[in-house]
């Protein structure tokens, strides 16, 4: 498969929730009812949430195959993804907008609406965020630092090696980045 | 599940990247929870000119840069730790 399959399922998907939303686009702007218009907006939101959830499935896929060397031409595959992603990540954008006019249309908050809208203006910066890592898979490798490989080896021999977790927890209490 | 320790000598090359306090934040959460979480599918990327070390990828956008990290992992020394050994860092200025 299942890469092509999997590419081909979120365009469909994409295509498909992209055809809904140009029609409904253009009638929010008629009005209606507002028990309709809120079910509107639910639906919307409802969709966009499993467009981004596809979205990040399809990127944990490709991701995973590329770390097992499955994924024999990277450079082709990684921008076939990339065009997928930021499709997705255009399409969120203006789900998002439909579902916040059918609610204003409803006059009150969707349930999810506000966090859909925030992950949708996060996720083009997720994607750069993926498609930097991918790009990192072919980079030039530096070679061993013979020296600084013997010197933390023996700094971890002498137990001087810090847990991550540890400086992690000294930077979320605002302390300095070093030990004292 | 294997932890992630880091030398004196890498804490200190992490924090000459020039990156915000939640960038530092973005980093270290990486190295603690998705490098050993992810250990099975990046320890099969083995470095290719020393077998004792694998690679794992960071690559995140903090302010107006996009970081990116390739780490050199030691899971040969102990059975129980992952040893960060070297970093290579680069940024670049976000496509906005």
């Amino acid at each position: 498969m299942p890469a092509d399959m999997l590419d081909r399922l979120q365009e469909n998907k994409l295509r498909g929730l992209e055809e809904l939303i140009d029609s409904y686009q253009a009638a929010a702007a008629t009005g209606g009812g507002e028990d309709e218009a809120a079910a509107i907006a639910d639906f919307f939101v409802d969709e966009g949430i499993g467009v981004r959830l596809s979205s990040l499935r399809l990127w944990d896929y490709h991701w995973t195959m590329a770390l097992a060397g499955q994924v024999p031409d990277r450079g082709a595959r990684g921008a076939k993804l990339r065009l997928l992603l930021e499709r997705g990540g255009r399409l969120l954008g203006r789900v998002a907008a439909v579902a916040r006019a059918y609610a204003d249309l409803a006059g009150r908050e969707v349930a999810r609406l506000a966090q859909f809208e925030e992950q949708s203006r996060a996720f083009p910066l997720w994607v750069e965020e993926c498609m930097a890592r991918w790009e990192l898979l072919d980079h030039p490798r530096k070679s061993p630092d013979r020296e600084r490989i013997a010197r933390a080896q023996e700094a971890f021999q002498r137990g001087e090696c810090e847990p991550a977790s540890d400086i992690l927890a000294r930077l979320e209490n605002g302390s300095p980045l070093a030990q004292e | 599940m294997r932890r992630t320790v880091v030398s004196p000598e890498i804490t200190r090359m992490i924090g000459e990247c020039r990156l915000t306090r939640l960038g530092a934040v973005r980093v270290y959460a990486g190295l603690h929870g998705e490098l050993p979480q992810r250990y099975d599918r990046y320890r099969g990327l083995r470095h290719p000119e020393d077998g004792r070390l694998f690679l794992f990828f960071d690559a995140f956008a903090d302010g107006d840069l996009m970081h990116t990290f390739t780490f050199h992992v030691d899971d040969s020394t102990s059975a129980e730790h992952l040893i960060v050994i070297d970093l290579e860092h680069e940024s670049r200025q976000l496509r906005r």
